[in-house]
């Protein structure tokens, strides 16, 4: 087939060359092909909201891969719209779903270029996702000081809702390596202990504070108070944690795993009269969750 | 359906996917039970789930466990409680938290592809050689998948073959009996493979 020349349709595009009534059919037709263009473009972004959607549903549902293929599936519609048609809008959607997708680096490169393109609350996200990702990299070359005080700033004054979690999750994650870690004398190491205990607390308890209804700050809350072997309330978090969803299936049953061995330390300290009433307790939402014994989680085979 | 079936099934499903590994590699029967256990839970996206599977052994959870949760963990199932009872006699937390590391992952979180690629070890209560080859193991493994990869044709097969599963009314069979039958299946193919 011969190849279009295309010197003689730019000729073609010329406006002196649209007065003839041949040319003017052609304009007509170009006019209407960049408008069925424009429609594609934006029903393809339509389409990719629309799944993004669907994703972010998958997710409330706690149905994690299901969800993760489904921002994978976006993004990849996301990617072509913008190849056609570049914009602030498609960026930025591309940003959110690089973020569910926990590419952050991309994610912070896709809200750059939304915010060029005009999308001015792109610029913050960007920042705190540099931030973010600068701190992970500290954090990766042992540099423990200089991440957690990166960590730290973006707890407390950030503003974009994954990148504050994240934050809180690796800060809590920091300070429980540092009590693992503790090699000192027992008396000394206790006190030690102790502070850094309480600080991991004060941490969570602000970010439920702020964000009552985030599953995974009680599902970390439960973990600190584990360690300050306050196994009531830490049931009680992560019984909470369960009700509000959990980011991923291993937190999940790891949140589980928790909620029976808070379980089992309890039914060995309680007072026989407390140990009637808290059975009852737990066993309505053993029945609620469709678990096998109190000790059995539904997904447990062995 | 019946095990003769199920049998010729897996046998199948087996040569498909070993055609992407090398000869003797030890990654593609977890991998096929895994997608297999996937497809009944309705993973559409195997990819995913084996890209995550580095997330099942972050560090930070299995690592920053309180002391008395270990203890539990080693001491709620005979056997590894019986497996390590010189460390939960003398109370060696930092062995036991090294190991904790490992099985919590497979005996605790029950990861179907961890499980999988272990579970001569499992059915043999072999819970310290477990510990020993754990991160060697799951790193050729990882590499492995990672190599095959490259072949785009590995995901769509698998999700292929978790399809046809479905479509046999495998779905329906409670899952622990089910996975039970698949292990069995699958390692007696295994063994089959390995006389021929």
């Amino acid at each position: 087939m011969k190849k279009p020349d295309s010197s003689v349709c730019k000729n073609k595009l010329r406006p002196s060359s649209l007065t003839g009534g041949g040319s003017g059919l052609k304009l007509m037709a170009v006019f209407f092909a960049l408008i069925f263009l424009t429609g594609c473009v934006s029903s393809s972004l339509l389409k990719a909201k629309t799944d993004y959607l669907q994703a972010e549903r998958l997710q409330r549902s706690l149905r994690q891969e299901e969800a993760t293929a489904a921002y994978k599936r976006t993004r990849q519609e996301i990617s072509a719209v913008i190849s056609r048609k570049p914009s602030g809008e498609a960026y930025l959607l591309k940003g959110l779903t690089e973020v569910n997708l926990n590419l952050w680096e991309e994610a912070e490169n896709s809200f750059r270029l939304a915010a060029s393109l005009g999308e001015d609350k792109a610029q913050a996200w960007a920042e705190e996702l540099r931030l973010f990702g600068l701190a992970r990299s500290f954090e990766a070359q042992g540099w423990t000081e200089t991440s957690t005080r990166l960590y730290g700033v973006l707890t407390e004054k950030g503003k974009y809702q994954p990148v504050v979690r994240a934050s809180v999750g690796r800060l809590v994650d920091l300070r429980l390596k540092a009590l693992v870690d503790f090699s000192e004398p027992l008396e000394a190491a206790q006190k030690e202990k102790n502070k850094i205990l309480a600080e991991a607390l004060k941490m969570v308890e602000r970010a439920v504070e702020q964000e009552p209804a985030c599953g995974y700050y009680h599902y970390l809350l439960a973990q600190v108070l584990a360690h300050q072997k306050d196994y009531n309330q830490s049931l009680e978090e992560a019984v909470m944690a369960k009700e509000l969803g959990l980011p991923s299936e291993e937190i999940w049953r790891d949140n589980d795993l928790q909620i029976i061995f808070c379980y089992e330390q309890l039914e060995k300290s309680l007072q026989p009269e407390e140990l009637t009433a808290f059975r009852a307790r737990y066993n309505s939402w053993v029945k609620k969750w469709k678990w096998p014994t109190e000790t059995t989680p539904d997904w447990k085979r062995s | 359906m019946a095990g003769k079936k199920l049998e010729t099934f897996l046998k199948q499903a087996a040569g498909v996917v070993q055609d992407f590994f090398p000869a003797g590699s030890p990654v593609f029967i977890p991998l096929l039970y895994s997608a297999l256990v996937w497809a009944v839970k309705r993973k559409g996206d195997l990819e995913a789930e084996v890209s995550g599977l580095k997330l099942w052994l972050e560090p930070e959870i299995v690592n920053n466990k309180p002391d008395e949760f270990i203890l539990d963990f080693f001491k709620g199932d005979p056997a590894l409680t019986w497996t390590f009872s010189l460390e939960l006699k003398n109370r060696e937390i930092k062995s036991l938290r090294q190991a904790f590391r490992a099985l919590y992952p497979v005996k605790g979180l029950e990861e179907p592809f961890l499980q999988s690629l272990f579970s001569e070890e499992i059915a043999k209560g072999d819970y310290r050689l477990i510990v020993a080859q754990f991160d060697s193991r799951l790193r050729l493994a990882l590499d492995e998948i990672k190599a095959t990869e490259k072949q785009l044709e590995l995901w769509p097969a698998l999700k292929d073959i978790g399809e046809n599963f479905l479509s046999l009314g495998w779905a329906l069979m409670a899952e622990p009996e089910l996975r039970a039958r698949l292990k069995a299946n699958l390692e007696k193919n295994e063994q089959t493979e390995e006389e021929e």
